[in-house]
């Protein structure tokens, strides 16, 4: 994966300049596609949260400096037209395309770039310290030109500017907002009532029901979007989702909407399209986040006997009907470049998990309890659930006493990434291509920042750990930069800042009469400019 | 001794009645020994999921591989303990707003019985959401929120009866002797107003399992305890592949209220001997 961007990347400096893609039409234009989700986004744009409901539909809305293409995701044009790289990698020029508005008939320009990333990007979403750290200055020498100038090169500077990863915003709104701190801006209209470049604008959104997007008639690229509408609809009930699919009520149900027990029985109906592919650079990891600011979890055997006791091919056989592989650390192993193969599988072992928390001090009480502990889950439907009801029951056989929290997205979202207030979660991180994209905020310890969703929730502190993610971001030597990750993933393997379980895999489904739908690596996090319905 | 016996032979006339005891004792028992005679834990992933009822596992097991049959006895017993619970606690909260008001008149009266309007006019399942969705949902807010919305029919029946005996000859009597107020209200006129309390509060209990099984359908339960409602709940999410999964425990609870309200009836004909002359 990386190997490809950066062959892409290396012919894009060469060439200097791409055209724009050739302008071909929509094989049919007009129409509403219908896309399933639940739960409900809990704000419009990824600047709140990139947690999966939210970036499927902020990503229709605003609009980053490029797209990709293919699984590789190769870099095309976006909002900026061409671009070049200067040879030591450490200068980005890109040219902006002219003529582009915001949803609201202003004029989009340099400025709304350099704004948006120093503002906001780069100070408040997850990964924004880690895409614009090196960063050390952005100009805009004209209204259509902007750089990017780095303090050492960043082996994945071209892969940043997705449109769920680095939006851009409007300036002329974010000057309205205080942007001294991150709550004012999460909180702001930007997040509520979005005004994007995108290629569909918000129409409508009645909470608890459906969001709706209209067409964007001022699009850069003429004749696009083709469809006419893009309705999210949130059904909370897994069953009525999947017979929505059915009856060909909605059109799409992306990134496992659908419970996976149903996903089965709509795949091979013969109007239903479904595929894993298309999320290829997103690669999926689950486990449990832990927090080790207290007793008894901050006992790397308490979190060993924890890892023990869960079975990871019975979650995956039984609770992700097969849909998934046992993980075994921070990096995924469908990951060819970066997995470290030397990593040995976790065990199922119970009396091992006992003796462990014997050892550790923890000695069962007259009731066969040794501690209690709270645990809250994702609330991302009914599979979540049934994980957390399994962790509940594995760990009171090992005499560890569990009490589950249940609460809605935005609560949930508070009590692990604002308030810490909690023992135990199930979660799931996107690996992305590169572990210093996708892994490194979950684990280096600038990142325990309150608010910054999906980050170091953990208060894992590791000075190694902090020392080889800093060395491999700029590492240019490839057999270094692997060595560096593989010790980073053995030390997190053995330590356990996190109870790694699952390496899931999304299933995408559709109703045949939508096509387009994939078309890159990050498939549902695109704009969806080309995708029609007959 | 005698009265008990009385009783009987008049709950007796009523088969349908005896039938429904018959039925209740058998779940009563279902949710005391079931447990220990089928000694399987419901939240263990015992086999493989949405397995058809079969020697091995006899009702079959549910999404996650669970047995159902243990799922329905541990159930039994918190789906009858709240119901139970919510009823006792929702009848004595009821007696004691109903007494006050109905003896005593007036201003108190006035206070009372709006409040008790208050939470007649919202519909009971929606506060009942409402109060779990604020508490969180566990055992106790659930009971709680149960309860809390169940009170007000007890109050106002309550309230009727003491209006209709507090100026009887015998409770004129009782004042002129000087009997304080608590004695009159707890000895001589509760024992009179007792007997449709009785029957309304026994018909409650159905009224509270079908409540808590709503509830936990819909998610907001107590997720670390079975009941029949989270059963169906669960079941609901493969209602199209595995629909007994959702039958089973709908059933039960089916024959279960109706089991309590035939008992029920049973117990208004046993206690108002008058309205059997009809």
């Amino acid at each position: 994966m990386m190997s490809t961007t950066s062959k892409a990347f290396l012919a894009a400096a060469s060439l200097m300049t791409i055209a724009t893609a050739a302008s071909a039409q929509c094989p049919k234009s007009g129409g509403t596609l219908t896309y399933l989700y639940h739960p409900e986004p809990t704000a419009l744009s990824t600047v709140a949260t990139s947690a999966v409901p939210v970036a499927i539909v902020a990503t229709k809305i605003y609009e980053s400096l490029l797209t990709y293409e293919g699984a590789g995701m190769t870099p095309k044009p976006g909002l900026a037209e061409s671009w070049t790289v200067s040879d030591d990698q450490k200068t980005y020029t890109f040219k902006l395309r002219q003529g582009v508005k915001w949803h609201d008939g202003k004029p989009f320009s340099a400025e709304d770039v350099k704004y948006s990333i120093e503002k906001v990007v780069r100070p408040y979403t997850s990964r924004g310290r880690v895409y614009f750290g090196d960063v050390e200055a952005i100009e805009v020498p004209d209204p259509h030109t902007v750089v990017f100038r780095l303090k050492a090169p960043v082996p994945f500077f071209m892969n940043v500017f997705q449109p769920g990863e680095a939006p851009i915003l409007p300036k002329h709104i974010l000057e309205t907002i205080d942007t001294s701190a991150a709550g004012p801006v999460r909180q702001s209209s930007l997040m509520r009532q979005p005004v994007g470049t995108g290629p569909f604008k918000l129409k409508e959104w009645t909470r608890g029901s459906h969001v709706i997007l209209e067409r964007n008639p001022d699009y850069w690229r003429k004749g696009y979007p083709c469809l006419d509408q893009l309705v999210l609809r949130v059904l909370p009930d897994g069953a009525a989702r999947a017979i929505a699919m059915e009856s060909g009520e909605a059109d799409v149900a992306p990134m496992s909407a659908l419970p996976e027990a149903e996903i089965e029985r709509i795949a091979k109906l013969p109007h239903i399209q479904a595929t894993k592919e298309g999320a290829e650079a997103l690669g999926p990891n689950m486990w449990l986040e832990v927090n080790l600011r207290e007793k008894p979890l901050d006992d790397v055997r308490v979190r060993r006997a924890i890892s023990m006791a869960l079975d990871r091919s019975r979650i995956v056989d039984v609770i992700w009907y097969g849909q998934g592989t046992p993980a075994t650390g921070p990096v995924v192993s469908g990951n060819p470049n970066f997995y470290n193969k030397a990593l040995k599988p976790y065990v199922h072992d119970l009396r091992g998990a006992n003796r462990l928390l014997d050892e550790a001090g923890y000695k069962r009480g007259a009731d066969g309890v040794r501690f209690r502990l709270s645990q809250h889950f994702l609330p991302y439907g009914e599979t979540w659930v049934r994980l957390g009801e399994y962790i509940r029951q594995e760990l009171g056989k090992v005499g560890i006493a569990v009490d589950t929290r249940s609460l809605d997205l935005a609560g949930w979202l508070k009590a692990i990434y604002t308030d810490w207030d909690f023992n135990l979660t199930s979660t799931f991180s996107h690996n992305y291509s590169d572990p210093t994209i996708g892994v490194q905020r979950t684990f280096i310890s600038s990142s325990i920042a309150k608010g910054a969703t999906f980050t170091n929730s953990m208060g894992y502190k590791n000075a190694r750990v902090d020392e080889l993610f800093a060395k491999a971001a700029r590492e240019t030597d490839k057999a270094a930069r692997k060595a560096q990750f593989d010790e980073i993933q053995q030390i997190l393997h053995d330590e356990l800042p996190v109870i790694f379980l699952v390496e899931l895999s999304y299933t995408s489904l559709w109703n045949k009469r939508v096509h387009g739908l994939i078309t890159n690596g990050i498939s549902m996090y695109s704009s969806w400019d080309a995708v029609w319905k007959e | 001794m005698m009265g008990l016996l009385v009783f009987w032979r008049r709950f007796r006339r009523n088969r349908a009645a005896v039938a429904g005891l018959a039925v209740l004792l058998l779940v009563v028992a279902a949710a005391i020994i079931g447990p220990v005679l089928h000694p399987i834990d419901p939240f263990d992933m015992i086999g493989r999921p949405t397995q058809l009822p079969s020697a091995r596992f006899l009702l079959g097991t549910d999404v996650s591989g669970r047995d159902i049959l243990a799922g329905l006895l541990h159930g039994a017993r918190v789906s009858l303990v709240v119901g139970i619970v919510a009823s006792l606690v929702a009848t004595a909260f009821g007696l004691l707003v109903g007494a006050v008001a109905g003896y005593y008149g007036g201003a108190v009266d006035n206070v009372l019985m709006r409040c008790t309007d208050f939470f007649l006019t919202i519909p009971s399942f929606v506060l009942a959401i409402v109060i779990v969705a604020i508490f969180q949902p566990s055992i106790v807010t659930v009971t709680s929120a149960i309860a809390a919305v169940s009170w007000p029919s007890v109050a106002r029946l309550v309230r009727g009866e003491f209006i209709a005996q507090r100026d009887r000859d015998y409770v004129r009597a009782c004042r002129a002797l000087g009997m304080k107020d608590r004695e009159i209200i707890l000895r001589q006129i509760l024992p009179n107003a007792l007997p449709p309390v009785i029957v309304v509060s026994s018909l409650m209990v159905a009224t509270a399992i079908l409540t808590e099984s709503g509830l936990s359908f819909l998610g907001l339960s107590d997720p670390d305890v079975i009941s029949w409602g989270y059963q169906i709940g669960v079941g609901r999410t493969v209602l199209r592949v595995a629909w007994w999964m959702s039958a089973i425990p709908g059933i039960t609870i089916l024959v279960t209220v109706l089991a309590i309200n035939l008992v029920g009836e049973g117990l208004n004909d046993a206690l108002n001997p008058r309205l059997q002359q009809r």
